[in-house]
């Protein structure tokens, strides 16, 4: 099938998965120096995939992901974190045939404290976005797509902006969306602490709990390691 | 033990040039509490719904939310109102909410190993090994009839009401607390849960340290027999007893009282 009215950014990776179920490593865009990634995704009939992606640091990630194939399903978990500096991840699942599904999970963190040298001077500091675009193309049945946007503003300067996207061309259609931000549980911080852990920690393991059921996405060991590793790095300040 | 000298405490100031909703009006909610608790004793406040009971429990804690306006209080001889939140609890107090806080993603075992190894810290004791502590968690929730399957899951996240509760006297069993206030523990247990905790904190009591109970049943009570019972009404303690006093209320209410 041809789209000639879908506007999509040409892609620098492409990936193909064929039937079956799909653990993938994520997809880390480790930032630093801004970097734009642009990956493409394409889940052929009955590719059942599990997708982890992070923009840790300055930097973005544009990816789009073609439900090509009749029983297609994507399962996407995406955490940015923007921590003194941008990080942008933009997301385009395009459902191309029937009987697909899709399911986006993506946190996103704040705040203007970062690490020393990767300051963006000409953006606003600490500012995290998300778009996500849910595309149903004509003439496809039994499309089934949700997409979350959860955020944690840490510091009063900066910035979340999520920007939901939807595009349906078709009736047979379930959808639901929905986008959250806040800043820490202070009620938590103070329960925490009244059984004695001091506040710096209370918030980190707040922190670290908000993002652990992305991180745990990554299929292993090793992945999950250099994740939290760079997460935390990105959150000492 | 435990020294409240004239306690007053409001809720609803603002700092000068504190930006903040509403009218910034001070409201006082506690209004001159007195209260002494010694060493091996138990103490149970009970009154009416909005009379402070719970705002008493937060203001010992040191919640941020209240603002002690004057009075003292003295905690092992010390001034608990010069301690952070943290540092009163690691020196051995410990509420037990009325309302447990969920915290999504962070699990009761990593939570209680932190807060473990804190207390343990003030009492000059080692880090618990990996093994110990595991040990000493699968003795705890036995006593408080807590699923040991629940020390890997979130903190409170998805806990029944009852669950909630058995949760709090979970951790007042595994951090040892010199002075536990229990803020309604008791509300939303089923008969047999309400058995097993009274069972769990009266296996908790010691001769070196003290229970103050906020409870509106006199059926906890029968759990754990206090020492004395205390009338919280507007502010203040109306009105002190002995245990026949929680009898008393109940049979009549507060009316002829407060
Ligand atoms: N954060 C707050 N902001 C405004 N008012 C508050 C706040 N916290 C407590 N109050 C008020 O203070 C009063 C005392 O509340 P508190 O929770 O201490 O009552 P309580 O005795 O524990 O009641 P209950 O038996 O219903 O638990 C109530 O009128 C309540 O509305
Ligand atoms: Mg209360």
């Amino acid at each position: 099938m041809i789209f000639s009215n879908i506007p999509e950014v040409a892609a620098d990776e492409v990936v193909a998965f064929e039937a079956g179920d799909h653990a993938a490593e994520p997809i880390v865009v480790k930032g630093g120096s801004g970097v734009i990634r642009s990956v493409k995704v394409v889940l052929g009939a009955g590719a059942r995939l599990r997708l982890p992606v992070f923009v840790l640091g300055r930097g973005k990630l544009a990816l789009t992901v073609d439900l090509a194939g009749a029983g297609a399903e994507l399962h996407l978990y995406g955490l940015f974190i923007a921590a003194g500096m941008d990080a942008d991840i933009n997301v385009r699942v395009n459902h191309l045939a029937s009987d697909t599904l899709s399911r986006q999970l993506v946190k996103g963190i704040a705040t203007e404290a970062g690490e020393a040298g990767a300051r963006n001077v000409d953006a606003e500091q600490g500012r995290g976005e998300f778009t996500g675009m849910i595309f149903v193309a004509k003439g496809v049945q039994r499309v089934d797509a949700q997409q979350y946007s959860r955020n944690i503003q840490l510091t009063p300067g900066a910035r979340i902006v999520t920007r939901p996207q939807l595009e349906i061309y078709a009736d047979d259609v379930k959808c639901s969306h929905g986008a959250t931000v806040g800043g820490l549980d202070e009620e938590a911080i103070f329960y925490m602490r009244q059984r004695g852990v001091d506040e710096a920690t209370a918030r980190r393991m707040q922190l670290e709990g908000f993002v652990a059921d992305i991180v745990s996405r990554c299929p292993t060991d090793d992945s999950r390691v250099e994740i939290a590793v760079r997460i935390d790095k990105l959150l000492t300040q | 033990m435990l020294s409240i000298k004239d306690l007053h405490a409001s809720v609803g100031g603002r700092e000068a040039g504190e930006a903040g909703r509403g009218d910034g009006a001070e409201r006082e909610i506690l209004r001159g509490i007195n209260l002494e608790v010694r060493a091996g004793e138990v103490h149970a406040i009970m009154g009416p719904n909005g009379s402070g009971k719970s705002t008493l429990a937060s203001v010992l804690a040191g919640n941020p939310r209240f603002k002690v306006t004057s009075g003292e209080v003295l905690f092992e001889e010390r001034d608990l109102l010069a301690l952070s939140v943290e540092e009163r609890a690691r020196e051995g107090l410990f509420l037990g909410f009325q309302y447990p806080v969920e915290i999504p993603g962070v699990t009761m075992a990593n939570f209680m190993k932190a807060a473990v190894a804190e207390r343990r810290k003030a009492l000059g004791l080692q880090t618990l090994t990996a093994s110990e502590f595991l040990a000493m968690t699968r003795e705890k929730a036995a006593l408080v009839g807590l699923a040991p399957a629940m020390i890997s899951r979130a903190v409170n996240e998805g806990f029944s009401g009852g669950e909630k509760k058995k949760n709090e006297i979970f951790q007042m069993a595994m951090l040892a607390p010199r002075l536990a206030v229990l803020d309604e523990t008791d509300s939303g247990l089923d008969i047999d849960a309400l058995r097993v905790v009274g069972e769990g904190v009266t296996a908790l009591r010691r001769k070196d340290n003290a229970i103050v109970l906020i409870t509106h049943y006199q059926r906890l009570l029968d759990y754990i027999v206090p020492d004395y019972v205390h009338v919280l009404a507007g502010g203040r303690i109306v009105l002190s007893g002995g245990r026949d006093l929680a009898l008393r209320l109940e049979a009549e209410g507060y009316d002829g009282i407060v």
